[in-house]
């Protein structure tokens, strides 16, 4: 099948939970639409040909790189051919590959290429600027693309899998999370057009799907953060399969971990971590997210099963020594059993929806999870853990 | 059998692109012959022993340490008890010999072991290759990384040594100041930085080019090894790689294949990847540190850690 994406590269603002808007640079899915972070999610399937065509209408070139494709070809107006590192008439280097000119510059390119690749492999992946990157990627020019594998079917239970049949990355919910830092120097500098100097990176904020935390665990869509539209909440229900998908789209490593799981590491690079027989995957509690590395994991949260009816063997510590009080709201329902809520101490407001866990979700470079050094914040995000039949059709990535 | 190698420690003037000349010290292969960075690259048959005699020609102690190798360090103290150098040390003026054996195959640093948070970032190292049974230059034959059952087998090898510099400190140390705020502003392959990364090898203090060539279809081992004190993220845009072998622990033994496939791979402090990869189509494949705050010379993209493999 043939697959044509149409991508704006364009200016917008981002907000930060405390108050503050980021001029940003990012992908839009429509003309006249603001940038958003990350850029518009491109979900394929494998053996599908992807033409992905940017235009631009940022004050300077720009352009895509897909790691992990490969053979990709660049089209602006003349003809496909490989995509290639560019070089001035000098021999300097200009760009990491083919670009997108900005509109009216008198001498150049058009101001949109055609990208066209054959999606070969299942997986996570990124595009990323390959234009003075240093400064393009971390202004918002990245997104993610999720290649389905070829006999994908989310109606059948074997097949609705990361990888492919028989390959033991089947799920029944699955979470993107992208996760980047936000240098506020930088942004105000392109705004302004002033100088930045990159020896001088300082990020402020760290971010998963373009969110601080706590904004990382509000729902899709909000209407209060238009151009970040991804939450980063993992939902799901005792004894399903959870696929989640990292992608490090900043320029720094970061360690990230769900307290009281252990995921099993599936793929990295959207490569299966499988030869022939011998299965590669493996377990870890804190994933190092790469910079411009992915990370597929499957896990299972099962829980203990205990129940009011079968309480948990030990004595629950007493209200007043639980510390859920002194920032005036908990996720805490009141009560240790899922589905079941309880007295929460007074003057506290729990957030707590019907009796569901939640385990923090967060870079464990604890500096990252604070927004201009306010704790919490950052790269922070939860798994909830809702009772089982509760959850619909919420984790299904379209 | 033994293997003699003779190094020098020295002083010497790095060319880096922006920044002039920038002063280091590093080691050099012959006595009238310039300190270079990386020292010179060192390559030693399995199973050798191998001696190493350091003339120190710089005007502080300085040592070898072979990480991952099969040596027996002797840590120095001082006479209160403090620690003063993973090995002991070549006095200056002064020369020592310093033996290993070379008891399995890969690839290596050898760096300095006194005052390392210096003498290491101001340029005291080098890569040793050391080749399994069998292995014969004249004979491509013959050439693997690891040894027959390993997946190995290469037609093209370049060894790619990753590390930076803090210009400031490299001042500041040379003129027998104490070190500046640390700042790197300089990543380096093969001691240079990227556009003089695509110039061939010369016989200067940065002698071994960052460019990799080869012939579509051929197999390619890259063996990228990191002497300097952040990790870097590696990527090869638009080719699948494989690692083969991380810290020269071959992934693929008899009847076992651990290899697995990337596009980007983190490299720790002084730690390796053997990466092997098929030619594609001829063209242009950029190598480059995805941390792109290391594909710049001081705030000036591009620099840095880049480089080309160019396929023809
Ligand atoms: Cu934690």
């Amino acid at each position: 099948m043939t697959v044509n994406i149409e991508l704006w590269a364009t200016d917008g603002y981002m907000s930060t939970p405390d108050g503050n808007s980021i001029y940003i640079w990012g992908f839009s899915d429509a003309a006249g639409k603001k940038a958003q972070l990350p850029g518009p999610r491109i979900v394929v399937t494998q053996g599908d040909v992807v033409s992905i065509t940017v235009n631009n209408i940022l004050p300077e070139a720009t352009s895509l790189l897909f790691p992990g494709q490969s053979g990709v070809l660049a089209d602006t107006g003349t003809g496909p051919h490989l995509a290639q590192p560019q070089f001035d008439g000098s021999g300097n280097l200009v760009s990491l590959t083919d670009f997108a000119d900005y509109p009216g510059n008198p001498d150049t390119n058009p101001a949109s290429i055609k990208y066209t690749f054959t999606a070969g492999n299942p997986g996570t992946y990124l595009y990323e600027s390959g234009t003075n990157p240093h400064k393009q990627v971390p202004m918002g020019l990245y997104g993610a693309i999720i290649v389905r594998p070829a006999d994908y079917d989310p109606a059948i239970p074997t097949r609705k899998t990361a990888y492919g049949e028989n390959t033991g990355t089947e799920f029944d919910r699955e979470y993107l999370i992208v996760v980047s830092e936000i240098d506020p120097a930088l942004h105000s500098a392109v705004e302004k057009g002033t100088e930045y100097k990159i020896r001088e990176f300082k990020p402020r904020y760290w971010t998963m799907n373009g969110r601080c935390a706590p904004d990382t665990m509000f729902a899709d869509g909000m209407g209060c953060l238009p151009n970040q539209p991804y939450g980063a909440m993992i939902m799901a229900e005792p004894g399903e399969k959870i696929l989640i998908r990292y992608a490090g789209s900043g320029i720094e490593n970061h360690p990230l971990h769900l307290h009281g799981n252990h995921t099993r590491i599936v793929a990295e690079d959207g490569r299966l971590l499988k030869n022939g027989a011998t299965d590669l995957s493996y377990k870890r509690f804190t994933v190092l997210t790469g910079s411009g590395q992915t990370y597929d994991q499957i896990f299972t949260w099962s829980g203990l099963g205990y129940s009011p009816a079968d309480p948990i063997p030990t004595t629950v510590p007493n209200l007043r020594n639980l510390g859920v009080g002194d920032a005036g709201w908990t996720l805490w329902s009141g009560s240790p059993y899922l589905g079941e809520k309880g007295d929460i101490p007074v003057g506290v407001t729990s957030f707590n929806g019907i009796g569901e866990y939640y385990f923090m979700l967060h870079s464990h470079e604890e500096m990252q999870i604070t927004n201009w050094g306010e704790f919490p914040g950052g790269m922070m995000s939860m798994l909830a853990i809702f009772p089982a039949g509760t959850l619909g059709d919420t984790g299904i990535i379209e | 059998m033994t293997v003699n190698i003779n190094l020098w420690a020295k002083t010497g003037s790095l060319s880096l692109p922006g920044a002039g000349t920038v002063p280091f010290w590093g080691f050099a292969g012959a006595a009238a012959g310039p300190a270079q960075l990386p020292g010179p690259l060192l390559e030693v048959p399995q199973g050798e022993n191998v001696e190493i005699s350091l003339t120190n020609d710089l005007t502080f102690g300085v040592s070898l340490v072979f990480p991952g190798q099969d040596f027996i360090p002797q840590p120095v103290k001082n006479p209160d008890g403090a620690f003063v150098s993973y090995n002991l040390e070549t006095a200056p003026g002064g020369s020592l010999i310093y033996s290993l054996t070379a008891s399995r195959p890969g690839i290596f640093l050898y760096e300095s072991g006194t005052a390392p948070e210096k003498q290491i970032q101001m340029g005291l190292y080098g890569a040793m290759v050391v080749r399994p049974p069998g292995f014969d230059p004249g004979n491509p034959a013959t050439w693997t990384a690891y040894g027959p059952g390993t997946g190995t087998e290469f037609d093209v090898e370049k060894i790619l040594v990753i590390s930076e510099v803090d210009t400031a400190i490299h001042q500041a140390l040379a003129s027998g100041d104490d070190p500046a705020a640390y700042n790197l502003d300089y990543f380096l392959i093969n001691g240079r930085s990227f556009p003089d990364t695509l110039n061939p090898d010369d016989s200067g203090t940065q002698p071994y080019s960052g460019k990799i060539t080869a012939n579509s279809g051929q197999r390619v081992l890259l063996r990228i090894i990191n002497a300097g004190f952040m990790n870097h993220n590696i990527r090869l845009q638009g080719i699948d790689i494989k690692v083969a072998a991380g810290d020269s622990r071959p992934l693929i033994t008899p009847g076992l294949d651990k290899s697995y496939l990337k596009h980007t791979v983190t490299i720790g402090s002084g730690q390796s990847y053997d990466i092997l990869f098929t030619a594609p189509a001829a063209g242009n494949y950029i190598l480059y540190d995805r941390n792109l705050n290391c594909c710049v010379n001081g705030n000036n993209f591009p620099g840095g850690i880049l480089t080309m493999v160019g396929i023809i």
